[in-house]
């Protein structure tokens, strides 16, 4: 309801000269259109609030004016505040009215870097904002807070800050590598001249970018590796020696925390370093449709080199909008056209979405989101990082038709995968990295359940005719990507004062180093350390040995204390932050895609501590796109739910 | 208007508003372009976006308290740690996105130089405000440094609003007016550096490990001497015939 975007201008020059040549009875009128109009456009309430500030400001300046100009006429000092308030007001309408967007997309194309980062910021102050709400609903589900005096609570909460501010610069340097990786920092290639462009936006013309059209590769793209990763001690954490040649699909395998992501942001052309470490070698790709032979230690690089679609899609999402998101990725390919972008979004079953905003979306969403925009067929290598996680089967299927169309073109395909029984059907190569791992067979245990323990919650969101959670059960939740499983989880924790485990192990980790989270998930470790090693609290050392016993369990006790938690990898992240839920025995233990990040070993001894509360008289309800688990699930006796359009069903039991 | 007339308009406090908000404007704009042709990297945009964003939001959420806020100390911090050129960039930055919520105007210039200078400021004057080795920051010298802030910042951003007083002494007797509010500012900004100086510290200090990873176009010589010696002794296994080959058996062992 603002100015039309072509009269921002000529409007900012109005509101502010009009109130300075018209004369009271004008300028009423005049003030009274702005206030309706700016009512009209952001509510009364939002005007009102606006006014609190500016009145008393305006009085002061007309009380300054009055004492200290010389000017001794208060109708005169009044309608300077009038003129004041009401330019003020003007200049407000359109501060209002300019959508951020729009404020990035005129940065974009006088400062395009700048206008990055502009975007990155507008994308981040939400985000910021949910997490830090994230840590405070873990600190009160870990039982902090209540029962607190106000200022202890305070000063329990001030304690979660530079845990979210190292996770908040760790989700930047995880924006900046989706940036680099992009060649979003890349000059623009237009297509057509200054002259031609001017022209073009004279008309109302879209202005086009050049573009590679996709081809065949043939057999001219090579990977070659002959690299030799160390840390900062000189130990040697990788040595990789391969040639990988296009029109292949590549399996690499291994045990989570052994490099498998790092080798990928190295051949992304991102940095590497969580951990200071120091890469000697050289790693060559040849048959690059604009640059030819790249020497990666030349880096880093302004363009894309390759199409890297990393872990945790909700970290590595840029835009603010589906629409964005595909106008800022496919550099090489050329910018989407809206038909292309509509036919994309059908068949990865994102059309209804186009209007939502990304971080509204579900896991799988987002996921199905960075692989329909980014997914760049002009690209010859693609790299895959645990790309299919948080798919369903029609996702995974969708996904697999893309990566053997491009193994087709004479592309390249590294899939870096825990679940790897759907990726050896189309594998034409499998890389070990350290010892090559046996498959592994989940533990099963068939457990007499014992008396109901809980209800999943029921009203305007879910509707479900279910037999109760009995003590010892097992269900799994399977649905399609965003039909709500992970919404039932944080329903059912909420309604039933249950602790759950989202996927992102990121929402539950609140310290900034290991030894700063293991104090911070109880509140009795956490008085323990407030008190210092003068008072003993008796609790806190039987909850300690718990703690380190449940480390050793789910090999997390070889970690530093002094290691920061976000130089972890991904699957120790996710264990660690299991650890306080295990602690805690709570009746139903509600986990959210508990494979994600861990390779079969890890998994196949979570599964054994999972099925250890189980005979303790806890149920388990997880949610889950893997058939293996599902497997497991049957083996062991377990129930699983169907949730389709917010009706749970029993699929079997 | 004859240039007498101009110069006469110049020396006003309307003509000083007019051509130091120019100065402001154009300054803040080069700055802008500066940064903008700096920026390589992708972890470089995105880390001034995210100082940018978590400053903003820190702004916008002290919004209720008149004048207190962390921007300053985080811009001391920045300048600190990163440098001139990310600092600048960030100062740049929020003035952009928190007014965005809190209302663009021309302040938004005064005050984005006003943090740049705060950034700059902890940059040069780093060898006083760490100690010897880097680890910890001098929190009483920090202190200082935003207190004093807390009062130039808030008269920098005040110019902003000559052009609506007809004389300087109505100006000063704003100035004189908001004392109460700059000396809030003030000292907020000392109570932040004693609250979060050493752990905002402790993070960017840990941030930079992120910038220490070296990359060499030669293998080390230690594992290539390894992996010929592994090689060579799988060739020479190979070549190995049977060691038994040329033993005369007994005719009872067939």
């Amino acid at each position: 309801m603002g100015p039309p975007r072509h009269f921002r201008l000529p409007f900012l020059i109005l509101v502010v000269v009009l109130p300075l040549m018209l004369e009271w009875e004008f300028l009423a009128g005049w003030g009274v259109f702005l206030f309706l109009w700016s009512s009209a456009m952001v509510g009364f309430s939002s005007v009102f609030s606006w006014l609190r500030v500016w009145i008393p400001l305006s009085i002061l300046y007309g009380l300054i004016l009055l004492l200290f100009s010389g000017t001794v006429e208060w109708e005169q000092i009044l309608l300077l505040m009038a003129r004041l308030l009401i330019a003020l007001l003007g200049m407000q309408i359109l501060t209002w009215s300019v959508p951020p967007s729009d404020v990035v997309r005129a940065f974009e194309w006088v400062l395009p870097r700048l206008g990055v980062s502009l975007a990155i910021s507008l994308r981040l102050v939400p985000r910021l904002e949910r997490s830090a709400k994230w840590r405070l609903e873990t600190l009160e589900e870990r039982g902090f807070v209540t029962g607190e005096s106000r200022m202890k609570a305070l000063r329990t909460r001030a304690s979660i800050w530079p845990g979210w501010l190292a996770d908040s610069l760790d989700h930047a340097h995880d924006l900046g590598d989706a940036v680099q990786s992009r060649g979003i920092l890349a000059p623009r290639r237009w297509k057509h001249g200054v002259k031609r462009r001017i022209v073009q936006l004279a008309l109302g013309e879209e202005v086009r970018e050049e573009g590679v059209n996709p081809h065949h590769f043939s057999d001219s793209v090579q990977l070659g590796l002959d690299i030799d990763i160390r840390l900062p001690d000189g130990r040697c954490i990788g040595r990789h020696k391969e040639l990988l040649r296009g029109g292949n699909i590549v399996l690499v395998r291994g045990p989570s925390g052994c490099g498998k992501s790092s080798l990928l942001r190295l051949i992304a052309g991102v940095s590497p370093w969580q951990h200071p470490v120091t890469v000697n070698g050289r790693i060559q790709i040849s048959g690059h449709p604009t640059l030819g032979e790249i020497d990666l230690a030349e880096g880093p690089f302004t363009e894309a080199i390759s199409c890297w679609i990393p872990q945790d899609p909700d970290r590595h999402g840029l835009a603010e909008s589906v629409q964005r998101e595909f106008r800022i990725s496919r550099r090489l390919s050329g910018p989407w056209e809206q038909q292309e972008m509509l036919e994309c979004l059908r068949e990865w079953d994102l059309l209804d979405k186009l209007q939502s905003q990304p971080e509204n979306l579900s896991e799988g969403e987002q996921q199905r989101l960075l692989l329909a925009a980014h997914l760049d067929s002009a690209q010859p290598i693609w790299l895959l990082d645990e790309a299919d996680v948080h798919l369903d089967e029609a996702g995974f299927i969708q996904l697999g038709k893309a990566v053997v169309k491009h193994r087709a073109r004479g592309g390249l395909i590294i899939v870096v995968a825990h679940r790897q029984a759907r990726w050896k059907r189309i594998a034409d190569q499998e890389i070990d990295i350290g010892e090559p791992m046996k498959p592994q067979d989940y533990p099963s245990v068939w457990i007499e359940r014992g008396e109901e323990v809980g209800m999943p919650p029921e009203g305007t969101l879910f509707s479900h005719n279910l037999k109760p959670v009995r003590a010892g059960d097992l269900i799994l939740v399977q649905g399609s990507n965003g039909s709500g499983k992970t919404t039932l989880l944080r329903e059912w924790s909420q309604s039933s004062g249950l602790p759950w485990l989202p996927t992102s192990p990121d929402r539950r980790l609140l310290g900034m180093t290991i030894e700063e989270e293991l104090v911070l998930q109880h509140p009795t470790l956490f008085a323990q350390s407030m008190a210092g090693e003068e008072v003993t609290i008796p609790e806190a050392e039987k909850i300690q040995l718990n703690q380190s016993a449940l480390r050793l369990d789910l090999g997390l006790s070889h970690l530093s204390m002094v290691t920061p938690v976000h130089d972890l990898s991904t699957g120790e992240r996710r264990r660690l932050s299991l650890l306080p839920l295990l602690m805690r025995e709570p009746p139903i233990m509600l986990l959210d895609e508990i494979d994600h990040g861990l390779d079969d070993l890890t998994l196949a001894d979570l599964i054994e501590q999972i099925n250890r509360r189980r005979k303790a008289g806890c149920a388990v309800v997880i949610t889950t796109h893997s058939p293996d688990l599902m497997a497991w699930a049957k083996v062991s006796g377990g129930r699983v739910w169907n949730i389709s359009q917010g009706e749970l069903t029993e699929v079997s039991s | 208007m004859n240039f007498g007339e101009i110069q006469a308009w110049a020396g006003t406090p309307g003509g000083i508003a007019v051509w130091l908000t120019a100065i402001f404007g154009l300054l803040f704009g080069s700055l802008l372009l500066n940064i903008d042709r700096r920026i390589r990297l992708g972890r470089d945009a995105a880390l001034i976006a995210l100082l940018a964003a978590v400053a903003s939001a820190s702004r916008i959420l002290f919004a209720a308290i008149p004048n207190v806020q962390p921007v300053t100390l985080l811009l001391l911090m920045i300048g600190l740690h990163l440098g001139v050129r990310r600092a600048v960039a960030v100062a740049m930055l929020t003035a952009l996105i928190s007014n965005m919520a809190l209302g663009h105007g021309p302040w938004t210039f005064y005050q984005a130089i006003a943090w740049a200078a705060v950034g700059i400021s902890s940059a040069i004057l780093r060898p006083l405000l760490i100690n010897w080795d880097g680890t910890k920051v001098r929190i009483a010298p920090m202190a200082f440094l935003a207190f004093i802030w807390g009062f130039l910042f808030d008269w920098t951003v005040s110019l902003s609003a000559l052009a609506l007083y007809q004389s300087f002494e109505a100006f000063l007797a704003f100035i004189m007016t908001g004392l109460i509010f700059d000396a809030l500012h003030a000292v907020g900004n000392v109570l932040f550096t004693i609250w979060l100086g050493q752990s905002l510290h402790h993070l960017l200090w840990l941030h930079r490990r992120h910038e220490a990873g070296r990359w060499f176009p030669n293998i080390p010589d230690e594992t290539l001497k390894r992996e010929a010696f592994i090689a060579e002794t799988e060739a020479a296994a190979k070549q190995l015939g049977d060691p038994l080959a040329d033993i005369a058996r007994l005719d009872g062992e067939n």
